[in-house]
């Protein structure tokens, strides 16, 4: 009997889509619409995480918008939730890329590094 | 420098830390993020430290700034009076006396003035020993200094407070008053 192969060709959106956020206060990042969300910060803004089952990893890439914005994890399907930090600094540095992974071990925990790419 | 004001605590922080309640550069944070995250000013006061003492922080909720408590000395403050046997006698007395401070102000006044008549005393040790004449320049100079130096004593001699007299400055020959 032939092996069965799960190609990139059958998995979701979840595991495959790059989705593009747009900067604002409270931002929804669905997590069943992509793997990579990307965000050019105009704003101090909260991301709200949603769709989120256990086991997620997320990649967030987040450019600096230079004004001293912040980025504040916020509700995870709805509800509050902790978030530790493993290591990495957010840089809101203008044009700087913030590469954000995101665990969410369970839908109320999440550990996360940010890192800036090496110059 | 700001300071954190938690459940009746204050917390002081040199730089503010990165990350602070899931906020992400919250070092850079507008004071209305942080205000919101229970992290304020820390304004340190002006005070007189010779009349004033500094005290401990406090928030300042009007102000919503984080400071310091300033607090006037009490010059009248009387203390005990200790006898031999290390008991209080019963009696009391000013604990800042204002013959004290007097005394050390006037002392101030004669090691200035003697520092300024110092470089000159050569001539009257010149004098003394060898009758020879105190140059009239010198002579002039010398007197003006020991009359300012009069006038000075007098001014402290006529502060009727201990605070006052702790705030003279001995300034010789100041500049006369802009009219």
């Amino acid at each position: 009997m032939a092996l069965t192969k799960v190609t990139s060709g059958v998995l979701g959106d979840e595991y495959t889509s790059s989705s593009s956020l747009i900067s604002a206060a409270s931002i929804t990042v669905d997590t069943s619409s992509a793997d990579v969300f990307t965000l050019t910060a105009g704003h101090s803004a909260t991301l709200n995480f949603t769709n989120v089952i256990i086991g997620d990893l997320k990649t967030l890439v987040v450019t600096g918008g230079g004004s001293s914005y912040t980025l504040t994890l916020g509700t995870v399907n709805g509800s509050s939730a902790t978030y530790n930090l493993i290591s990495g600094t957010y840089d809101d540095t203008s044009s700087t890329k913030n590469f954000i992974q995101i665990k969410f071990i369970s839908t109320t925990e999440a550990w996360y590094t940010i890192s800036q790419i090496s110059s | 420098m700001k300071a954190l004001v938690k459940n009746g605590g204050i917390a002081i922080y040199k730089t503010l830390p990165n990350v602070w309640n899931n906020i992400l550069n919250f070092r850079k944070a507008t004071d209305e993020v942080l205000i919101e995250n229970g992290f304020y000013d820390v304004v340190r006061p002006s005070y007189d430290k010779q009349t004033q003492t500094k005290g401990g922080l406090y928030f300042d909720e009007k102000k919503k700034i984080v400071t310091y408590d300033v607090t006037d000395i009490d010059f009248n403050k009387e203390v005990d009076i200790i006898g031999e046997d290390g008991e209080p006698t019963g009696e009391k007395e000013k604990r800042y006396k204002i013959d004290d401070i007097k005394a050390s102000k006037i002392a101030e006044i004669k090691s200035k003035a003697g520092k300024m008549l110092e470089p000159t005393d050569w001539q009257i040790i010149r004098k003394a020993e060898r009758d020879i004449a105190i140059n009239s320049d010198v002579a002039t100079k010398r007197a003006e200094i020991l009359a300012e130096a009069d006038r000075l004593e007098a001014e402290v001699n006529a502060k009727k407070s201990y605070k006052t007299a702790l705030q003279y400055n001995v300034k010789f020959f100041p500049p006369s008053e802009k009219e």
